[in-house]
């Protein structure tokens, strides 16, 4: 079987949520990911996004509660399980070698 | 008094219906903190703007997964296997009842349509940075292009990236080559091109030589005149137009799906010989800014002559986004309100022929 390619936005989330550790959120995945492109990014496409990656198996969901926030709110933060590492792993090799091929006509 | 800013009620009740209760208390709650995040940095009323944009994301897949989770439960494709057999046995009621859904989708599919495309965003980066400045009279609520002195002075102020007046009209177009025929020609200043960011695809944009009254006139053309007209010749830079009986030298080709401000197909250089002509005003707003600030910095520092036939005790600066203020945020709200009606008398019309059906499946020989 082939690799599985990630989505360019999946990859970002996943990216995003490694970075973050255990402070990966909805919000906090929006603001990191929107610092890091320089563009608008939707927080409902990052939930989105966030979502289906958990239901892949990629992300594991953890309930918590905000800090600050009193009794009210709660928030779900998410980390990368280990099949999510590989799917990265896979996805920066699967990239590297493209980027190997062509290297040397973009250099021209 | 202070008052909390919360997101839209009915935007959040949207959410509760739709979200798994699994996952609901955390979407609300995460949505809540950026709406707070805007709200606090820009002003209540994009924050609001913003949430109900986070919920046009959100509706249509989280609407789709508690369909799925339901036709997945069983009990679904029990009652469509029950109603294809009725479906079968009566084949006029299904006429009629197919018929009725259909003429009752169609309306409001209709209606969404022509709303949608009332409102759909300018074809331009940053959409809603873009502003439509105007003064509004506080009596009727109504507001009205600026004499061209208060332009001048709104075009000074820091809260623009850019600014530019425009007038719009039917005029006589002609050239060598083509027939003469009515097109929706706008008279602009350079400041138009710029506050939408938009240029030629070929040629040169109008500057502000363009402008003086000692300069020959030019004229930007739409892509599809350059397409219908001159076979998409690049001579056609510096052929002439006659426009409104004047001759003008085309300078530039605009993009085809650039119409400012309707769906103008040449556009001229603005040029005018009197402080008192009326203009409609588009501008860019700049990063840090936002559009009631930028109100109430020109209300603060509008000048006020007198005898110029507008009533200024009344009078006041209105900024807002070019396609709401286009339309009306009235008018904008009493069609979406008219939408809405439309499509709950399509669910009751559903929910009728549901029933007929079920009363049929309960009593087969009526």
């Amino acid at each position: 079987m082939g690799r599985y390619i990630l989505g360019e936005f999946e990859h970002l989330v996943l990216l995003t949520v490694l970075q973050l550790g255990e402070d990966a959120y909805g919000v906090s995945v929006t603001e990191r990911l929107a610092e890091q492109t320089g563009q608008d990014v939707a927080q409902a496409a990052v939930y989105l996004t966030l979502r289906r990656l958990e239901k892949k198996g990629w992300l594991q969901g953890h309930s918590s509660r905000s800090p600050g926030a009193g009794d009210r709110r709660t928030r779900k933060t998410y980390t990368v399980t280990p099949d999510g590492r590989t799917r990265l792993a896979e996805a920066q090799s699967t990239l590297r070698s493209m980027w190997d091929a062509i290297g040397e006509e973009l250099s021209s | 008094m202070t008052h909390r800013t919360a997101p839209p009620a009915l935007a959040v009740r949207i959410l509760e219906a739709l979200a798994e209760s699994s996952e609901r208390t955390h979407l609300l709650s995460d949505l809540e903190e950026g709406f707070t995040k805007r709200a606090s940095r820009d002003s209540a009323r994009r924050a609001r703007r913003w949430y109900w944009r986070q919920v046009a994301i959100l509706a249509p897949p989280l609407a789709l997964s508690r369909l799925a989770s339901v036709a997945t439960s069983g009990a679904l494709v029990l009652d469509a296997r029950r109603a294809t057999r009725s479906l079968r046995r009566s084949p006029a009621m299904t006429v009629a009842a197919v018929v009725t859904l259909g003429i009752g989708i169609a309306g409001p599919t209709a209606a969404y349509g022509v709303i949608s495309a009332m409102f759909a965003s300018l074809p331009v980066d940053d959409p809603d940075r873009v502003v439509a400045v105007e003064l509004l009279d506080q009596e009727s609520s109504q507001g009205f292009a600026a004499p061209w002195f208060v332009y001048e002075s709104w075009a000074g102020s820091a809260g623009f990236q850019a600014i530019g007046a425009y007038k719009d009209d039917d005029e006589a177009v002609s050239g060598a080559g083509f027939a003469p025929a009515r097109i929706q020609v706008a008279q602009i200043t350079p400041g138009v091109l710029e506050a939408l960011q938009v240029g030629p695809i070929f040629g040169r944009a109008l500057d502000a030589s363009d402008g003086q009254p000692e300069s020959a006139p030019a004229a930007l053309i739409a892509e599809q005149l350059w397409d219908e007209w001159f076979d998409r010749d690049p001579g056609a830079l510096g052929e002439q137009l006659t426009v409104g009986g004047l001759p003008h030298t085309i300078v530039g080709v605009m993009p085809a799906s650039f119409g400012f401000p309707r769906n103008e197909r040449v556009w001229t250089p603005l040029r005018v010989d009197d402080d008192l002509v009326r203009v409609d005003v588009v501008a860019r707003l700049n990063e840090d800014r936002s559009a009631p600030s930028v109100e109430v910095e020109l209300s603060s520092t509008l000048e006020r002559p007198v005898d110029v036939g507008i009533e200024w005790e009344r009078t006041t600066v209105m900024v807002e986004e070019y396609v709401v203020a286009q339309h009306g945020r009235r008018t904008r709200t009493l069609l979406w309100g008219l939408n809405l009606l439309i499509g709950l008398l399509v669910v009751i019309a559903a929910a009728n022929v549901s029933a007929l059906f079920l009363a049929r499946g309960r009593h087969p020989n009526r």
